[in-house]
């Protein structure tokens, strides 16, 4: 019987965690190319819960038919977002984005509050209650979705900066922008791209999300707090550093949920985080310093 | 120059000692009451945030502490607030150390995140045991009547003066400290933190001190707001929105400079006031909606603050250890 | 190819070149030699719209630069390669030489660069899926050269390319050198070894706290007493 918890806590856990590491993908995008801590990456998934939510009550588009749409909104929404404010910031104080990121977290949050109040909405699938049983585990088709879209966006975009000239381009302003420009490559648009990308990242997530969790503006702050511990963990700027981390925490925070307290569950992945932060901050995957 | 300052700081004076005499409505006293408060609590975190550039988010650490130690204390073991905030103080000094060692070998945005995280295991502690602390429910502290020795008072203008003396207190404290070798070793760790090492400024004695006297400062500040509102609960004194206030007042009015905080504080509480009573229906957004834009604009076009507004007219007026 | 005239500027408040005139002409292999702090990476880094120019200018090929973005020099045929190498530490060799041909003139016949800078230097294409960190300082600067050579430069500026290299491998680095200027393209070196710089050069230029204290044929240089006493101890 114990095993048998165990093993659906571990499976949802890597379910979700799989989702975790599509933020934290997006994060550590932003991270590694731009040098930039997006302290908003959490609001940018709940503006993708709202969307979706939007689709589906004014066109009537499930959140699954309107995943393309919603990313390409998610991904103009991040250029604006990186013309207005974030190309002020580049190259400056280290402080000054975080803090710049964290205003803008605050003013989404609460301007979404004010457009559409507090109320938890919902965005309903049909897909919704159908599951998946083999042996004594149940993986509800929502969850197997989020998890299969996650790993494939992400496989997409590793193909993307391993196979690619922009993806190259990107890589190399990544360890150096000053070799990348004298190499002809423009920093400006592999931080733009990048950034897109990062929020297009969030959004998605936001959108595969929608089904298991409600949706209200404050929801944004978990994944804001998971999406960094797993960055950490894995290693900031490193792509398969965020997948293996999200996979983990994900997983880590299901157990603790269940085996220690329900809502000590984020008490697990903090715990974590302070760990590696303080005997390995290069994270799994990432460069010592 | 020096004679408007006088006249300016005279005037000010008068204003924020006669106040509550003149005007009786509440809400205009809680207004005050909210700058001070928030100016004293920026004053503290402008030593380590400003001064140390290290740019705490988990203040309200200390602040939660400030608030929860001295109430638990009365309303448990009816120990008055006047002992019960220094236990309060002397947790949060010790929180500070406890948090400050192990993170200030962190650079840049990774201590930033760590105090985030600190932050969040507080709260959701706080959230946790609700059998003490009365989880998200909160304490409220009954009014039995006036009694000063467990800072009850019937009308808002006593609770305004401690606000008041706070500010007063804690300002002279760091103008002080400015000009102490503490200030000019925080200068110099914040220009370069590696050359001020060589140079045999032991950083983390300093910064340590910095934190945990900010800490203090905020303690304090939780106190007082405590026994103001006579209710605490976790998503209210421990939450990272509260930590991004107090940073966001210092930020607006001049990081690292002695009367930014206090400018911030009246321009940030002013304006979210405003913004309540003029779009009324949509209170909790809009006010923290506007912290979140104040944030922007001032890091976008003046990331020094708006106290740089007004150094044309004084260039020796407001540097602090700056350079 | 390369005129540079009357060049002011600096980090800040703190003026580090102080009015340079200096020139390349095509095919020429000309060096810039001078002791540590004298300006000399400032230039190239001035060159290569690294850095802002405060006064005077630069052209290149006739067409002024000196207020192009940094990222458009190399589609006109400049390519530099910075002090330390520059080599990607983080990525393969392979795609080191690849974003070698990032400007759109190159992407086209990239397969084949790639083909001739293998047969160049044949350790790279056995190390190609190595990441470049992990080659030795004589190879990377191989990989340097050869990701320059990807992009078929017109003018190569290279800086301190014998830094902190073993004095056999230092040799090997100058008969490369001298093998790409045959092949006509112009090159504009700073060394410290003023050996090696001056015998693969036609002309070079002694820089000084922030201005040309000297320039001439590199023979002559060589020759100068006040040269060696300087820089060879003599």
């Amino acid at each position: 019987m114990g095993t048998g918890i165990f093993l659906q806590t571990t499976l949802n856990g890597l379910m979700i965690g799989g989702v975790y590491a599509l933020v934290a993908v997006g994060l550590t995008l932003i991270f590694g190319v731009m040098k930039i801590v997006n302290f908003a990456q959490g609001e940018f998934v709940m503006l993708g819960m709202y969307i979706s939510w939007m689709l589906a009550h004014f066109a009537g588009i499930g959140p699954y038919e309107g995943l393309a749409i919603s990313a390409v909104i998610m991904f103009l929404i991040g250029y604006l977002v990186f013309r207005l404010l974030i190309v002020r910031v580049i190259g400056k104080k280290d402080e000054e984005f975080i803090l710049l990121t964290l205003g803008l977290s605050i003013f989404l949050q609460n301007a979404i509050l004010m457009i559409f109040s507090a109320d938890y909405l919902t965005v309903t699938s049909s897909m919704k209650d159908s599951a998946l049983s083999f042996a004594d585990l149940t993986l509800t088709l929502p969850r197997i979705i989020a998890f299969s879209v996650a790993l494939t966006a992400v496989a997409v975009l590793t193909f993307l900066l391993q196979k690619t000239d922009t993806g190259r381009a990107m890589r190399a302003c990544a360890e150096s922008r000053e070799i990348a420009t004298v190499l002809g490559i423009n920093p400006m648009r592999s931080f733009t791209l990048a950034f897109c990308i990062g929020i297009a990242l969030a959004g998605i997530a936001g959108v595969l999300l929608t089904p298991m969790f409600y949706v209200y503006p404050g929801v944004g702050t978990l994944f804001n707090t998971t999406a960094f511990v797993v960055v950490v963990l894995g290693g900031m700027g490193s792509v398969p550093g965020a997948l293996l981390g999200g996979l983990i925490i994900g997983i880590v925070e299901s157990l603790t949920g269940s085996y220690v307290s329900l809502d000590l569950s984020q008490l697990g992945t903090f715990v974590i985080f302070l760990i590696v932060l303080f005997f390995r901050p290069s994270g799994l995957f990432g460069k010592r310093t | 120059m020096k004679n408007v300052k006088m006249i300016a700081l005279i005037c000010g004076a008068i204003f924020a000692l006669g106040f509550p005499l003149v005007v009786h409505t509440s809400y205009y006293i809680h207004i005050l009451f909210m700058v001070y408060l928030f100016a004293a609590l920026g004053v503290g975190w402008n030593l380590i945030g400003g001064y140390g550039a290290q740019l705490s988010l988990g203040h309200s650490i200390f602040f939660a502490i400030g608030a929860y130690v001295p109430v638990l204390l009365m309303l448990n073991f009816h120990i008055s607030p006047l002992i019960g905030g220094i236990a309060g103080i002397g947790l949060a000094l010790l929180a500070a150390a406890l948090i400050g060692l192990p993170c200030f070998r962190l650079r840049g945005p990774y201590f930033a995140l760590a105090t985030i995280a600190a932050g969040e295991i507080t709260r959701t502690l706080l959230l946790h045991f609700q059998g003490v602390t009365g989880g998200a429910n909160g304490l409220p502290i009954p009014f039995h009547g006036d009694d000063a020795l467990n800072l009850q008072f019937s009308t808002k203008a006593p609770y305004y003066y401690l606000a008041l003396t706070l500010l007063v207190v804690v300002f002279l404290l760091v103008r002080y400290l400015e000009k102490e070798k503490v200030g000019l070793y925080l200068a110099a760790i914040r220009e370069d933190q590696d050359a001020a090492e060589s140079l045999g400024v032991k950083t983390m004695h300093i910064k340590l001190l910095a934190f945990m006297l900010s800490a203090a400062i905020a303690a304090a500040g939780g106190q007082i707001y405590a026994f103001t509102v006579a209710y605490i609960d976790p998503d209210g004194v421990a939450s990272i929105n509260l930590s991004i206030e107090i940073a966001t007042v210092v930020i607006v009015g001049g990081i690292g400079r002695l009367w930014g905080p206090v400018l911030g504080a009246a321009v940030v509480i002013l304006l979210t006031e405003l913004t309540n009573i003029y779009l009324g229906a949509m209170r909790s957004g809009a006010s923290l909606g506007m912290y979140g834009l104040l944030l922007i604009i001032v890091i976008l076009l003046r990331p020094d603050g708006l106290i740089s507004l007004f150094d044309r007219f004084d260039p020796e007026l407001n540097k602090k250890g700056s350079k | 190819m390369l005129e540079i005239n009357n060049i002011v500027t600096g980090y800040g408040d703190m003026k580090v070149l102080d009015g340079i005139t200096l020139s390349v002409a095509e095919g020429e292999t000309v060096a810039l030699v001078g002791s540590n702090g004298a300006g000399k990476t400032t230039l190239l880094r001035a060159i290569s719209g690294l850095i802002p120019v405060w006064s005077g200018n630069i052209t290149f090929n006739g067409q002024d630069t000196t207020k192009l973005p940094a990222h458009e020099l190399p589609a006109l045929g400049i390519a530099h390669i910075p002090q330390g190498r520059g080599v990607l530490a983080q990525v393969s060799v392979y795609d080191n030489l690849l974003l070698g041909a990032y400007i759109p003139s190159a992407k086209s016949r990239r397969e084949e660069s790639l083909k001739e800078v293998f047969k160049i230097f044949p350790i790279l294409e056995e190390k190609k899926t190595h990441l470049g960190g992990s080659l030795s300082g004589g190879q990377q600067q191989m990989l340097a050269i050869g990701r320059a050579l990807m992009s078929h430069p017109k003018l190569m500026i290279l800086d301190e390319p014998s830094l902190g290299l073993a004095p056999i491998v230092v040799d090997s680095v100058f008969k490369i050198i001298k093998d790409i200027s045959a092949q006509g393209v112009s090159i504009l070196l700073i060394e410290q070894n003023l050996v090696e710089a001056l015998a693969v050069s036609s002309r070079g230029y002694v820089l000084e706290t922030g201005r040309i204290a000297l320039q001439g044929k590199s023979a002559d240089l060589f020759n100068n007493d006040a040269v060696r006493a300087a820089y060879l101890g003599l």
